[in-house]
């Protein structure tokens, strides 16, 4: 067997921003090593890293996250509404989300879930080709009530739907429309009803947090109103900090190649790449239009290891600037992981792109980011 | 002498779930015997939905957490002790379960996390009677874990490898008192002393969120009582 888990180690310098807030319009925080530091949370990262540009390039389909099962119904009209009829995709959307009336405006499902396209599509599929599901479908379609007994009614149905599957061997089709969604891959999904497959994300993302402590500024701000001639139409305070972050995520590589119906290595390897780039260069949008700290990672490492184990430690005792906080971040996070790497014995294939800097013995430094994602694409063998 | 089992928890964040809906997840102030489960769990590869095995390894191990009293020192060569702060954390959810208002509630909710800031916890593991599972196979999946191990949730990545020792021993205080750092509170299921805490966190595997309870005999340290 071999390394199961990717590390990816990131530090990137954000200039004055507030990237993530709670609910007091604070920054959000956190205490380590006794010291406070400024908090983005992991759910911030992910979702920025799942809605940019590169991602849809790059890893293709996103999917679609709503519980607004009318506006999925339009959207997935409109994807397709040319081979498949209206009715059908309104019947399968009903079934997967057990919600009756999908079209009308406040149709909502009971969570937020992760819709893939091609499994509505596939189950169109099997409502067109098979009589047997399509009256299934029309069967739990048209309880109305909510009882226990209407609830064991519906599960049996899905059972028999499930049966039908498996029986046809059609079941493994479910599964193979969700090999093209990565993004389900990587982060996972929660068991939603019946039919849709659960699965635990590939990618553990962690809280990014900064290097140093944070003495956060309070922005005090109007905004003038044009046509009063006189004061301002609002005034308000805004909480914002610069600072050095620390980021960190792990890809369980088995465990992608599983999510992705048994892909090969090298599959997981090229999407491991890719998470690398958003990792270095994707920032959080929020209060970006006020504040524009549009910056990309000072260094990228990546480990190929037998445990996935962070770093963060590096950044207990806070960085002290000078000069600035990078320097010295970079230097205490060389020297970290030098002695974790010895003390635990981690025998990781370990390389970095960093500006400006020397990575240290035992660590393969590259030129550029693209050079990092080669070594990541060939295993982390050249 | 027995074998035991000496595993670290460390990381900048831990979160050990107790009893709730979705509106408010609290943090215990050390690890719950369910959570371990699940991690020792993850390190093996046991599937969610595999309740033998889940079970077999639920049967197969007895354990004491202590909670370790951290010295930090700095690069001046002095130290100073980290306190554990526990800190909640804003977050937005949709259609969450919320406390007292029923199973299901279908607006956006907010949720308050708690998390443990700068904890580290030290357990021991010892193998049950009749122990399926033997601490070979543990130790191994402990070293190179199959699924991604966490510290109680997914945001919250080990900072160092679980895997501290393996250790035979007349008791578990004797086992860990030879693991660095010394002191703190041990809270053991096995009689080590006189008082006991009663906590609620025995997964019941064929009942899914439902969960038994269990004593914890409390050794040395300054144990707060909730």
């Amino acid at each position: 067997m071999d390394k199961n888990f990717i590390n990816f180690h990131i530090l990137i310098s954000h200039s004055p921003s507030c990237l993530n807030r709670d609910d007091m319009n604070m920054q959000k925080s956190a205490t380590f090593g006794g010291k406070r530091r400024v908090r983005i949370s992991s759910q911030s990262l992910k979702r920025t890293m799942r809605k940019s540009p590169y991602f849809d390039k790059m890893l293709g389909q996103n999917s679609t996250r709503t519980r607004e099962l009318n506006n999925l119904f339009s959207l997935l009209s409109k994807k397709m509404g040319e081979h498949i009829p209206k009715e059908l995709i309104e019947k399968a959307i009903s079934f997967l989300a057990d919600k009756r009336d999908v079209t009308i405006d406040e149709s909502r499902a009971d969570a937020v879930a992760p819709w893939c396209y091609q499994e509505v599509e596939w189950f169109c599929n099997q409502l067109q080709t098979n009589e047997n599901i399509m009256k299934l479908c029309e069967e739990f379609i048209s309880i109305t009530g909510n009882s226990d007994n209407d609830k064991k009614k519906k599960r049996s149905l899905i059972k028999s739907v499930y049966n039908i599957l498996e029986k046809n061997e059609q079941l493994q089709g479910l599964y193979l429309a969700l090999e093209n969604n990565i993004d389900i891959a990587l982060h996972g999904r929660m068991a939603a009803s019946g039919l849709m497959k659960p699965l635990d994300g590939a990618l553990a993302v962690a809280h990014v947090i900064t290097t140093h402590t944070v003495d956060a500024d309070i922005d005090w701000f109007t905004a003038v109103d044009d046509l009063q001639e006189l004061g301002s139409g609002h005034l308000d305070t805004q909480e914002f900090s610069s600072g050095v972050f620390y980021r960190y995520a792990s890809l369980n590589i088995s465990q992608l190649q599983e999510n992705l119906g048994n892909a090969p290595r090298k599959k997981a390897l090229e999407i491991a790449s890719h998470v690398l780039h958003l990792m270095a260069t994707v920032v959080p949008s929020a209060k970006q239009q006020s504040f524009a700290a549009h910056n990309l990672a000072d260094l990228a490492m990546v480990s190929f290891s037998d445990i996935p184990v962070s770093l963060a430690n590096a950044f207990e005792e806070p960085i002290k600037p000078g000069p600035g906080f990078i320097k010295p971040s970079v230097k205490a996070l060389h020297e970290y992981w030098q002695a974790v790497h010895h003390g635990y014995g981690l025998n990781e294939r370990c390389a970095e792109f960093a500006i400006g800097h020397e990575p240290p013995e035992g660590i393969t430094g590259k030129k550029t980011l693209e050079n990092l994602k080669t070594w990541v694409q060939a295993d982390g063998e050249v | 002498m027995r074998d035991f089992l000496i595993l670290k928890l460390h990381g900048p964040m831990q979160a050990w779930g107790e009893h709730t809906f979705e509106g408010l997840r609290p943090s215990a102030n050390f690890p719950t015997r369910s959570g371990l489960l699940g991690l020792l769990g993850a390190c093996i590869g046991i599937k969610r939905n595999d309740r033998e095995q889940l079970q077999q390894l639920a049967d197969s191990v007895g354990m004491a957490v202590r909670v370790d009293e951290r010295r930090m020192s700095r690069r001046d060569g002095k130290s100073r002790t980290l306190r554990v702060v526990k800190m909640t954390d804003y977050h937005t959810v949709k259609d969450a379960r919320e406390d007292y208002t029923g199973l299901k509630k279908h607006d956006t909710i907010q949720t308050w996390r708690e998390y443990l800031y700068d904890a580290e916890f030290t357990v021991a593991l010892w193998n049950q009677p009749d122990a399926a599972l033997s601490f070979d196979e543990l130790e191994a999946a402990i070293k190179r874990p199959l699924f991604t191990p966490y510290l109680g949730r997914r945001s919250c990545p080990l900072a160092r490898p679980l895997f501290e020792a393996r250790l035979k021993s007349s008791d578990v205080l004797e086992a860990l008192k030879g693991i660095a750092p010394h002191g703190g509170t041990i809270y053991s299921e096995e009689k080590i002393g006189d008082r006991m805490k009663r906590v609620r966190n025995v997964p019941l595997i064929h009942q899914p969120r439902q969960f038994a309870g269990r004593n914890l005999y409390i050794h040395g340290g300054e144990h707060v009582s909730e």
